[in-house]
């Protein structure tokens, strides 16, 4: 294999890598901050892309109409979500693991249903915006300038995601809520609303990722049960609530697809789980988590 | 206490004895779709059951339970199909090679707690599901594996029902020996306080491995008798909507109570199976009854009961 084509099949695996960093970098947030297991988080993935196409429609594709409908899509799918957590999620957060895993499983599985009810059965795709009709030239190679702008968006939410928890106050009310629910409570801070703001955020970031991947991909519901479990597997391999775990660990499920239908086609996927379960047997926590080992 | 208990027992007796007289006269009179259905709900309620012995008794909310259910399903349809042994074989290997698979798994998983036991299972059985789904040459991948000969005794439904009905009542007997052993009794004891029991010298993760190992031994026979019934198993089976729809059947009917994975199990099922004549949009509706189940009834059906006649008395 040629250094050009190698170098090409990195930045596909690239491209799926930030798609995958978008949906998990939400779960990861909400899981470090909530402790939480959201299942839905591949339902607000899904919803991102429909409405992106539902607003693209609206617009009429043009360049416009797309950052347009960056901006807006997002946003109207995360307040849907953050007031499904103030009705429905909220009381639950001091009970057991097991009715927050079913909630949100319930959550999955009816916006599921609600996205075929609304836009039908049939594969959508949203127009590609003029201005990312035309591909560069790397190395020879010619690659969609969308694949290249998808890559800069995934490096671009992960600085602006890690400058919110870090260096902002409310990311900082967010770590200490994280660490000490009923010290940071005792401080005076609104330990309920940091929480609904986490999981509106989680949400905006999946749906973002949602609608980037609305002009590249054919969209159907099924993708919202897929997405789901990807973001999993991607938070697992992490480490629960680590977000430069959950980045390397995109990229790792991403560069093993690319290069593993190089080596074993029909097993591409196979080889996500594979190293999820790596990593689940040498280090159960993942990558980046801390220990949780009972004896 | 005792002398309400002894006043009890009796009713409890006689509605079960009532029960096991209605299913063993049932397809005497039944339509040959209700005794399908049945059988149906018969398999299922034993995997809830299989389930409820992690999920309920040791309080682990396991999210890959499906993994057994399917292996169950699988080496059924793979000894008959590709290694040609008789039947009776392939359906004892069946609880065998699950229960085998749940060393495996227990073995990792049975060390961690509430969301990271959930994450660990989910994790192992959709790695299950993807070899399942994708190695063609040794399982035929997502086409599954159809056609699997059942001897003549056991072809018509009737025979087939009452050859499930047998499994299922020696199953659920087993169970509640299992549970009301000092085995399962240990286990309870780990639930209700982990710490307690460790100091009591006891091994926790030990015992919670034994009995993540049985609870994947009842599953594999679940599966077993599923692959039998359609003639088939394919890898959905394992996928884990199936286990979080086995963990809703649990939840639903109660984990507390005993039969509640059953009462559970025929709900889900029977709702299934009618809601899904009406609508294409039968998700939508489960959701919204898990939603409101949560939020109303987080005891499940029998438990509601179990407290409103706690209540009356």
């Amino acid at each position: 294999m040629e250094w050009g084509d190698f170098f090409f099949q990195f930045l596909s695996g690239l491209t799926t890598a930030m798609i995958y960093f978008l949906i998990a970098a939400g779960l990861t947030l909400i899981l470090g901050v909530l402790k939480i297991m959201n299942f839905a988080q591949g339902g607000i993935y899904m919803l991102g892309a429909y409405t992106t196409y539902t607003f693209m429609k609206l617009f009429g594709g043009t360049n416009l109409g797309f950052c347009m409908t960056l901006i807006i899509a997002p946003i109207a799918v995360a307040v849907f979500f953050t007031i499904l957590e103030i009705v429905l999620l909220r009381r639950f957060y001091e009970q057991t693991a097991l009715y927050i895993l079913l909630m949100t499983y319930g959550i999955l599985i009816a916006t599921y249903d609600m996205a075929r009810m609304i836009w039908g059965w049939i594969i959508k795709t949203a127009p590609m915006p003029p201005m990312f009709q035309r591909p560069v030239e790397i190395l020879g190679r010619f690659f969609p300038l969308y694949n290249v702008f998808l890559i800069f968006m995934g490096f671009f939410m992960f600085f602006l995601i890690w400058f919110i928890t870090k260096r902002t106050a409310w990311g900082r009310s967010m770590r200490a809520a994280a660490d000490d629910r009923e010290m940071t409570a005792a401080l005076g801070i609104n330990v309920p609303l940091v929480f609904t703001g986490v999981f509106g955020m989680g949400a905006w970031i999946a749906a973002i990722g949602g609608a980037l991947v609305a002009p590249m991909a054919g969209m159907a519901a099924d993708m919202g049960i897929e997405g789901g479990i990807i973001a999993f597997i991607v938070v697992v391999i992490a480490g629960l609530g680590s977000l430069p775990g959950a980045l390397l660990a995109a990229f790792i499920c991403g560069e093993v697809q690319a290069f593993g239908i190089l080596v074993l086609p029909q097993f591409a996927i196979a080889f996500m789980y594979l190293v999820l379960v790596i990593v689940l047997i040498v280090r159960p926590w993942g990558l980046f988590g801390k220990a949780v080992i009972i004896k | 206490m005792a002398q309400k208990d002894k006043g009890r027992i009796p009713i409890t007796y006689i509605c079960l004895l009532i029960t096991v007289f209605f299913f063993a006269v049932f397809p005497v009179w039944a339509p040959t779709m209700w005794k399908h259905l049945t059988v149906e709900i018969f398999i299922i309620a034993l995997f809830a059951m299989s389930l409820n012995m992690i999920l309920g008794r040791g309080g682990l909310p396991s999210f890959g339970h499906a993994c057994f259910y399917c292996i169950g399903a699988y080496t059924t349809a793979m000894f008959v199909m590709g290694l040609h042994l008789p039947l009776g074989i392939a359906v004892i290997a069946a609880p065998v090679v699950a229960a085998a698979f749940a060393a495996i798994i227990g073995y990792f998983s049975v060390r961690l707690t509430g969301i990271h036991f959930a994450i660990l299972t989910l994790g192992f059985s959709q790695l299950v599901w993807a070899i399942i789904h994708k190695w063609y040459g040794f399982t035929k991948g997502d086409d599954g594996i159809t056609g699997i000969p059942v001897p003549a005794a056991l072809q018509d439904i009737t025979p087939y029902y009452y050859f499930v009905f047998a499994i299922l009542i020696i199953c659920l007997i087993l169970i509640r020996i299992i549970q009301n052993s000092p085995f399962g009794t240990t286990i309870t004891a780990i639930r209700e306080n982990r710490e307690r029991v460790t100091f009591s010298g006891l091994k926790v993760w030990h015992q919670l491995w034994m009995n993540f190992i049985i609870a994947g031994f009842f599953a594999g026979i679940a599966g077993s008798l599923l692959a039998l019934l359609n003639r088939s198993a394919f890898p959905d089976f394992g996928y884990w909507t199936t286990s979080a729809g086995v963990v809703l059947m649990c939840i639903l009917g109660g984990v507390g109570v005993f039969v509640g994975p059953i009462v559970g199990a025929a709900i889900i099922t029977l709702l299934e199976h009618y809601i899904s004549m009406y609508t294409f949009y039968w998700q939508m509706i489960l959701g919204c009854l898990i939603i409101i189940l949560v939020i109303f009834m987080p005891g499940g059906i029998c438990g509601f009961i179990q407290d409103r006649t706690k209540k009356m008395e």
